[in-house]
Parts: C-alpha cells; structure tokens; sequence
C-alpha cells in the first residue's frame, strides 16, 4: 500500500514536472518573441495576418463543399 | 502585405494634413511591448475634425485621399498596403489622453506613433471583453507595464470598478 501510494506520488511529481517544463519553455518562448526587435514583430504580425486569411479561405472551402454534398440528392 | 508600408502612408496622411495626430492602439500597438498576436488589422485613433461649417465629424476627406492612391473600401476598414485599417476616433477622455501621450517608436528608420503600454491596458479594461482581459494578463505576465500608472490612469477615468472586478476574476 505504502509502495503504492511512493510510486503514485513519484509518477504525479513526474507529470507535474514535465508540466511545469512545458510552461516555463512557453514563456520563455513567448519572452523571446517580446524582445525581437519591432521590426520583426511586425513582419510576424504579417505572416500571422496571411496565415489567418489562408485558415478562413480553407474552412470557408470546407463549409462550400459540405453545404454542396449536403444539397446534391445522390446519383441512385 | 506590410505593415510596414502602411504606417508610412498614414505618417504621409498625417504630413499632408489629412489626418492631425494619430497613434495605433489595439493588437497592433501591443505588438509594440508583447510579444505578436494574430490580428486582421490596424486601429488607428486620430483626433476627428469637422467639416467647415459644420459640427459634424466625417472621414470622407481620408476616404477621398486614400481612394486616390489605390486604397479600397473593405467593410468599415480601409485597405492600406494589404492591410485593412480601422480609423477611429479618439471620443473619450481616456482616449483624448492616450492620443497625447502616445510615443514614437522607429521601425527601421519609419516613425511610428503608438499609445503607451499603460494606455493600452486602460483602453483594454474599459473595454472589457475576453481579449482585451487576455491582453492586459499578458501586460502583467510580461512585466511590460507600470501598474502603478495604470492605476492612476484608471482612477482619472472613474473606471477603478473595472480594475477591482479584473484583479478579483483574475489575480486572486
């Protein structure tokens, strides 16, 4: 039982661990990122923009296609 | 598509005298002090002149200039080097004053005017939704704003309300 309960805190403590690695690496990411110079935050801001404009062309492709399967009766 | 281009057309608007001061605001002005957030595009406050003879503000005179070099009509933005720009008024106190005390900041040699990180995270608690909250958490994380200013901006403004519900959903 004991034995239990050492390897259930060890394996939770692991969990927290490698959670708490995973946050740390996203802020210093993210403070990175803060530091560029402005230059290249807005050149990043660009690409962002472009990539989001290319996420809504495919979903709003997506939706047209469903909407035509949706309106097309089948073939038999 | 460049940012860029498009603060150097709205420093030639503000020169010709199209616009009188302006300052960015929004995801882009705290691009300024954060790290970038995904936007579709630009806030620019300016300060809105009324017609002669009239007490009506109108931004046919912006509209006009920027039609004239190419820019077209997206919605309510105009679209400025790819970019769709917002213009929008400085119509409260908050915004009077950010708009004054907005600094200048180089981008490879481009002159680019932007409220202060304090200002912005005012702005952002007045206005109040889920982004703008998320905004003002990555000021505080990132260490990137004097809270001691922000305070007193928002206790000029009568919004302390807004200060003590955030501090309470948020870093309590």
């Amino acid at each position: 039982m004991a034995i239990g309960s050492n390897s259930s805190n060890n394996s939770s403590s692991k969990v927290k661990g490698y959670f708490e690695r995973i946050s740390e690496s996203k802020r210093d990411f993210r403070r990175r990122l803060a530091a560029l110079p402005i230059a290249e935050k807005l050149r990043l801001l660009d690409s962002l923009r472009e990539r989001m404009l290319a996420i809504r062309r495919g979903s709003n492709a997506v939706a047209t296609r469903k909407t035509i399967v949706q309106e097309t009766p089948s073939e038999r | 598509m460049a940012i860029k281009e498009a603060i150097q057309i709205i420093n030639r608007m503000e020169a010709d005298g199209v616009i009188e001061r302006y300052a960015i605001g929004g995801a882009v002005g705290a691009t300024f002090y954060l790290e970038p957030v995904a936007t579709l595009d630009v806030d620019v406050f300016i300060e809105f002149r009324a017609e002669p003879g009239s007490r009506l503000v109108s931004l046919e005179p912006i509209f006009t200039y920027l039609r004239d070099r190419g820019c077209t009509m997206e919605g309510e933005h105009i679209v400025i080097a790819g970019w769709p720009v917002q213009f929008l008024p400085a119509n409260s106190n908050l915004l009077q004053e950010a708009l004054v005390a907005a600094v200048e900041k180089s981008v490879e040699g481009t002159s680019a005017r932007v409220f202060t990180a304090e200002h912005i995270a005012a702005i952002a608690l007045q206005t109040g939704r889920a982004k703008d909250k998320a905004r003002v958490l990555q000021f505080i994380e990132a260490n990137a704003v004097d809270l001691g200013r922000v305070r007193e901006i928002l206790t000029r403004h009568g919004l302390n309300g807004n200060w003590q519900q955030f501090e309470q959903q948020f870093l309590k």
